[in-house]
């Protein structure tokens, strides 16, 4: 008699809305309570800077999965990653993928023992070597990774915490591998508190954005009331040079930078009300952010090549809409969402296609456990990719274009019923 | 209890940790309130805010299992303040404004089944989700509803009595 009742229930949750992606504002939110709280009781907290990554931290536990032949669909490998704990450990990705001539760079953390600190491999697809940069034990640190060949530089910050002060102090990170070692290389000039959030490099020019706190006296108190993003440059080893930037509604962070063939800069922002795209222009920035339903990711690839999504949820009527500037105007396409997709990434590729992953359901049966969609855009029609695991592959953090304009994701694929898996890595 | 508040041992909730509790519970919350709240707006409204209360008001968390019971009983919690803040402002709720709308025939019956659930009340109807949505045993709805395990058998008995009751037709052999 119990199977109708939670067949009738599971069928009933199937108008749940979708998950979206944690906003900015929310994470502001999470800061501002939690230090209000913290003010008040003491408690313990981490404030740390503005991140972005896009994955579940689950239980570290290699499995073997073959390599298979990419037909039309994508090949997933699960690579082994060395850890350097012995307890269970944990990997979060935090995305960044880079594949170039050096192989691929992937960043994120892993966590073993309740603790975390910043991971970051290189590998060729089969073998995988740390390339940590060095980190104060026991404390998480945020980074992003750009960069070619071996020429790879990340970006971060790095929280410390003071037990006898119930402070946190955070400082941002910024260092460039030599091909051996990581090099410390001094941030631009920012407030103190500030985080760098995302870089580009292209050539001997690097460009640094990121935030930093405003706060406000109450009390005894500091209350954090806004993150003013900041965004700076230097080439060759130069002295740093700082940019206004533009004039967004409300707070805002940079998540993008794309160093354009003739310097200029294109810059992806996240704001509250969802994703921005803003592009150089002159002395002053001109928003390239497409009307309608805000955004909910982009990729840059130029001012002339630009993609974004953003998701309908409709009863009935779930989609994805796929959007592409051709430095002109915005052109959308409709993609059927699979359950109900919601866009984690997109990557736009040459000759004008684009993929783009959405979280979804293996099926519509509410029972049907989380996996992710593939999709590509081959600048006429959209089709779902197939993805080759024997499992569910889902959470993946990030889409990108390898050197031979084949894609390359990361994301986290489980074998069985249980919630624990592995990171997993998608090649076509 | 697996959430400390102002636990100086238990390592703080950091912002990746944050992050990934999210993603992890989010999709699921979602539901668990919609079964709630029979509103896909209500049910984001309150799950945002289970998630702020609980990232913002608990300093550690020592066991990740317990941190879904507690976010449910959060959820839970909003979902009554909710409904006492909207008798507060009329006498009575419409039906209505408890289960949105929707004007898809396919799902016509899902609405019928948020009605149903919708007329029962609320601790009846979080044992029946509980049980027979999230799969929780019987101990474990206990500690989400704050109440003995016999408690909880007795709330799923006489809500699934009414969801059959109310849904005779919905289902061959009912």
């Amino acid at each position: 008699m119990d199977t109708d009742i939670r067949a009738i229930l599971a069928e009933a949750a199937l108008g749940a809305p979708a998950p979206a992606p944690m906003t900015d504002g929310m994470r502001s939110a999470v800061r501002r309570r939690r230090r209000r709280i913290a003010s008040f009781a003491g408690a313990l907290i981490v404030v740390a800077g503005a991140g972005s990554f896009a994955a579940v931290d689950r239980l570290w536990r290699p499995v073997d999965v073959a390599n298979r032949d990419c037909g039309g669909s994508w090949v997933v490998t699960t690579p082994t990653i060395p850890t350097t704990s012995t307890a269970p450990v944990g990997v979060t990705l935090r995305g960044g993928v880079i594949a170039g001539e050096s192989g691929y760079w992937i960043v994120g953390d892993e966590y073993g023992a309740g603790k975390g600190i910043a991971v970051v491999v290189q590998g060729d697809g089969s073998d995988w070597t740390r390339r940590d940069i060095p980190h104060v034990a026991g404390n998480p640190d945020g980074v992003s990774i750009a960069g070619s060949g071996d020429n790879i530089w990340v970006g971060g910050y790095r929280s410390s915490y003071d037990q006898s002060s119930t402070k946190t102090t955070v400082e941002p990170v910024l260092m460039q591998w030599d091909g051996a070692t990581w090099q410390t290389v001094a941030p631009p000039p920012v407030p103190p508190d500030a985080t760098i959030g995302t870089l580009a490099v292209r050539g001997t020019r690097i460009v640094v954005a990121g935030t930093s706190t405003v706060a406000r006296r109450e009390g005894s108190s500091w209350i954090q009331v806004s993150e003013t993003p900041f965004l700076a440059d230097r080439i060759a080893g130069g002295p740093w040079r700082s940019f206004s930037l533009p004039d967004l509604r409300g707070d805002y962070s940079i998540r993008q930078i794309v160093i354009g063939p003739s310097g200029r800069l294109i810059l992806q922002t996240r704001g509250r009300g969802g994703a921005g795209i803003v592009v150089q222009e002159g002395a002053g920035w001109r928003i390239l952010t497409p009307p309608g339903k805000p955004i909910a990711h982009a990729d840059i690839v130029s001012a002339r090549d630009i993609w974004a999504s953003r998701t309908f949820v409709v009863p009935a009527d779930d989609h994805v809409e796929l959007l592409h500037f051709d430095g002109r105007i915005w052109r959308t396409y409709r993609v059927p969402a699979k359950g109900t997709g919601v866009v984690n990434a997109i990557a736009g590729g040459p000759g004008g296609d684009a993929w783009i992953v959405a979280s979804g359901s293996a099926g519509r049966g509410l029972r049907a456990p989380p996996e992710d969609a593939l999709w590509h855009f081959d600048g006429k029609h959209v089709r779902e990719e197939r993805i080759e695991f024997p499992g569910h592959v889902r959470s993946i953090a990030s889409i990108e274009i390898d050197a031979t304009g084949r894609g390359i994701a990361v994301g986290f694929g489980t074998t069985g019923p249980t919630t624990t898996g592995n990171l997993v890595l998608l090649r076509c | 209890m697996g959430i400390t508040e102002a636990d100086e041992e238990a390592v703080p909730f950091a912002a990746d940790r944050v992050e990934a509790l999210y993603l992890a519970h989010s999709a699921s919350a979602l539901r668990f309130a919609y079964l709630l709240t029979g509103s896909r707006e209500d049910a984001e409204d309150v799950v945002q805010e289970a998630f702020l209360r609980v990232f913002s008001r608990f300093g550690s968390l020592r066991h990740e299992d317990a941190f879904g019971s507690y976010l449910r009983r959060t959820v839970m919690n909003l979902v009554q303040s909710a409904r006492r803040r909207r008798r507060a402002a009329r006498s009575r709720p419409r039906e209505s404004e408890l289960v949105a709308p929707d004007p898809s025939p396919d799902v016509a019956a899902r609405n019928v089944v948020l009605t149903a659930l919708a007329r029962l009340p609320l601790r009846q109807r979080t044992a029946i989700v509980l049980r027979y949505y999230e799969d929780m045993t019987e101990p474990q709805a206990a500690d989400v509803l704050r109440c003995s395990v016999a408690a909880v058998k007795s709330l799923v008995a006489r809500a699934a009595d009414s969801l059959r009751k109310d849904l005779g037709g919905i289902r061959d052999g009912h």
